[in-house]
């Protein structure tokens, strides 16, 4: 078998070419930093096993952030496997930097250009680069799947006589030969000089450097020498780019769009505006009639046909209870959502394909660095309104440790696809039409309280490093109609295989929770509590601030723990649904006679805000303790109840004083209780500037009087 | 000298070097991106805080923060 590792800049097809050869369908997207962790697949080429190892884009052998150390390790780690390295034909000249430094490190190196856009801003003369550099070039499109079957011809050449490059002969290696002698192999001499002159953190440490070794490097290295070494290969870059490349003056990413969608003034504006368009025409316009349809079919094709058969049936047997509620009324209401669930991540991906993220971005970095984030938390945080779940492993992308927590901390504040039903069913009951304005606030707070959470972690316990927020702007593209129907057909199978699994098995637990007591007696025949009912009860209390006491209302949420879609359903199980319309799960959440039941607008809200906030799902937590520990997972759990508690019980008696009190009166005692911390931070303030002295009242530290 | 954040939208620059007193590994990353010595530099424009800035190299675009933008010191081309 052949091992061939995938290498290349961020951005530049490494999945894309991924997929094509073996025939996957993993995640991809016009943005840095979409793969995260290495994957592998084996394939065959003319009865040969190749065995495909896709990685993290890098720039250089020396990594930065979190996921470029997982690529850099791999590959120092396997050094014999032969390396494809991948480049965008339109920014060859920079990504040649990577080339020069795999060939340094003694990698069988076949370099694929890569071909993504249509606008061909460099001409490359194949064989004469291949010449140059001494290894196989070859000129591909991943997407099309043009030569790829020349890639995998050369894959299976082995090649032994590598070509020498001159470039770095100026440098004295032999400075460092007294440290690395007998620690390492001699032919790999030359390479570990050029990384110690780079002052690379990672072959310091395979070398185990003693202190006086360290005190002799740093005598012998410094930014004169980082940058020596550089400028060496990018002139080498220039000789051979003036040979082989013809370059048209159009530059790599820039787009007269930018002029607007960057405006100082427009960014903002635009931004929501998308957001904005892109909610109403999942959730309200096209969405809904999607959804309503795919509704309408389910009841008249399969609940009511299956309903009319168990008529036949004895009533009070509890298996037709089970089919009626637990199956039909359950999962029937939540798999009319699936246009929605859909549509929403349809509009994520073509966001993600744009280039527009990278743009967002540069815009948010302004913001998001004052509460000790990065513009690139952005994709993130974006993709948290699709799934927590894959959010949070995108936060590698972060440099900085507590960055990363921090991040990952945020992302079940973004109000996720699986919370929409909740919102669309109890919302809807109360607020009809209006709904679309709660429905956006909610997503609104979610991101407020995540900035403002972020704000309060930088100033206590996360305290983050400065971000080196550089960042490369991709060109604008239009997302393929293949790659949106994969990805589309991804998400719907995802969903069904949900609803499938966990949430039919979920619902069928709660089924039997909620109708057998705990002397197993199915209560349909005799009057007694159920289990759920029992337990519930001991628990409702705490929720009564929140303006939500009622048991069955306090099992469904717990039931959600396992996957925020079941909060729904459970509602429909508890409420006797029989079918698989939303409206009349709306419509029965507004009497009194059933068991879930809102009695004002304010609990509702409050509800909502707490579904919002609440726990992760388990899924989430389960990659959450993947990525930032047990620790920090506890953490988060707690946390994300205790603002969920503190900001319902908030907005509740809020809302509930409006009711009763007035609008008028309840702005002016809050209005007022503002004026009053104001004027205590103002005090307190005052006082402190008092003990300073007028010289040194501007100073960060006062160094007259050391205080 | 100027620094990358103080000059002028829409000139180009040449890049003089670094400000010594510039973390190893943000030079090390500045010299991946291709800002190295002798290269031309044009800014493209500035972020509302000006905390961001866009600049122009080697053919294509990069955003950079300026504290970061601070330490490559430049003069006219």
């Amino acid at each position: 078998m052949v091992n061939v590792i995938l290498v290349g800049n961020p951005n530049t097809g490494k999945t894309t070419l991924f997929n094509s050869l073996t025939k996957s369908s993993e995640h991809v997207g016009n943005w840095h930093g979409v793969t995260v962790d290495e994957k592998s697949k084996i394939y065959s080429y003319k009865n040969q096993k190749i065995n495909l190892i896709d990685l993290p884009g890098i720039y250089s052998l020396t990594p930065l952030s979190f996921e470029e150390k997982v690529a850099v390790e791999f590959l120092y780690s396997h050094s014999e496997y032969k390396v494809i390295n991948i480049c965008d034909k339109n920014n060859i000249q920079r990504n040649l930097y990577l080339t020069l430094g795999l060939i340094e490190k003694g990698f069988d190196v076949i370099l694929a250009i890569n071909e993504i856009d249509k606008n061909i801003i460099n001409k490359i003369d194949i064989s004469l680069l291949s010449n140059e550099l001494g290894i196989d070039v070859v000129e591909i499109n991943a997407d099309k799947k043009i030569n790829l079957d020349k890639l995998n011809e050369k894959i299976l050449v082995k090649k032994n006589n590598k070509k020498a490059l001159n470039y770095l002969k100026k440098v004295d290696f032999s400075v460092f030969f007294n440290i690395l002698n007998g620690k390492i192999d001699k032919k790999d001499y030359d390479y570990y000089s050029i990384k110690l002159f780079e002052n690379d953190e990672i072959i310091k440490e395979k070398l185990n450097l003693s202190q006086s070794e360290n005190e002799f490097l740093k005598d012998k290295i410094g930014l004169k020498t980082i940058e020596k070494i550089s400028n060496l290969r990018y002139e080498y870059i220039k000789e051979i780019s003036n040979k082989c490349i013809k370059r048209s003056d159009k530059i790599y990413g820039e787009n007269k769009l930018d002029k607007i969608l960057l405006n100082k003034y427009f960014a903002f504006p635009i931004f929501l505006v998308i957001l904005l368009g892109i909610f109403y025409v999942t959730f309200f316009s096209f969405g809904k009639i999607l959804s309503n349809s795919l509704s309408a079919f389910i009841e008249n094709y399969v609940g009511i046909p299956i309903i009319n058969y168990l008529e036949k049936f004895n009533k009070n047997s509890w298996i037709i209870g089970l089919f009626e509620i637990a199956l039909i009324g359950g999962v029937g209401s939540i798999i009319s959502f699936l246009p929605q669930v859909a549509l929403l991540f349809f509009f994520l991906s073509i966001l993600e394909d744009s280039g527009y993220l990278s743009r967002l971005a540069f815009v948010f970095e302004d913001i998001l660095s004052k509460v000790g984030l990065s513009g690139k938390s952005v994709y993130t945080l974006l993709m948290g309104f699709g799934c927590s779940t894959t959010a949070v492993m995108t936060a590698r992308n972060m440099e900085d440790k507590n960055s990363k927590i921090k991040t990952v901390l945020l992302c079940p504040y973004m109000s996720c696809s699986a919370k929409f039903p909740i919102y669309a069913v109890i919302g809807g009951a109360f607020f009809g039409n209006l709904n679309i304005f709660y429905i956006f606030g909610l997503y609104l707070l979610g991101v407020i309280i995540a900035i403002s959470l972020s704000f309060i972690y930088e100033k206590t316990i996360l305290k983050s490093k400065d971000q080196s927020f550089i960042l490369e702007f991709p060109p604008y593209r239009v997302s393929s109609i293949k790659r949106i129907s994969i990805l589309l057909f991804k998400n719907i199978k995802d969903f069904i295989v949900r609803v499938g699994s966990i949430i039919i098995a979920m619902n069928v637990i709660i089924w039997i929770l909620s109708n057998f007591s705990f002397k197993f007696n199915y209560l349909k025949n005799v009057n007694e509590r159920s289990m759920l009912e029992s337990l519930g009860r001991v628990i409702a209390p705490i929720f009564s601030p929140l303006g939500f006491g009622n048991w069955a209302i306090v099992a469904s949420l717990i039931a959600g723990l396992i996957a925020k879609e079941i909060v729904v359903t459970s509602i429909a199980m508890f409420n006797k649904i029989e079918n698989s319309s939303q409206g009349l799960i709306s419509s029965s959440i507004l009497e009194t006679s059933s068991l879930v039941y809102f009695v004002s607008k304010s609990s509702v809200v409050s509800f909502l805000v707490f579904c919002l906030l609440y726990f992760p799902c388990i899924a989430t937590i389960s990659m959450m303790k993947k990525e930032i520990g047990l620790k920090w997972t506890l953490f988060a759990i707690i946390t994300q109840f205790l603002v969920a508690y503190i900001v319902s019980f908030v907005t509740y008696n809020i809302l509930f004083s409006i009711e009763i009190f007035g609008f008028l009166n309840v702005f002016l005692v809050i209005f007022v209780i503002f004026l009053i911390i104001l004027s205590i931070f103002v005090i307190r303030n005052r006082l402190k500037n008092k003990n300073i002295c007028s010289n040194c009242k501007n100073l960060t530290k006062c160094k007259r009087c050391k205080k | 000298m100027e620094n990358l954040t103080e000059i002028k939208i829409n000139c180009y620059y040449k890049i003089k070097g670094f400000d010594k007193n510039l973390e190893y590994k943000i030079c090390r990353r500045f010299c991946d991106f291709g800002i190295t010595k002798g290269e031309k530099v044009r800014l493209k424009a500035k972020s509302l805080l000006r905390r961001v800035l866009l600049i122009e190299i080697r053919g294509y675009i990069l955003s950079i923060k300026s504290s970061l933008a601070k330490y490559i010191l430049v003069e006219k081309w």
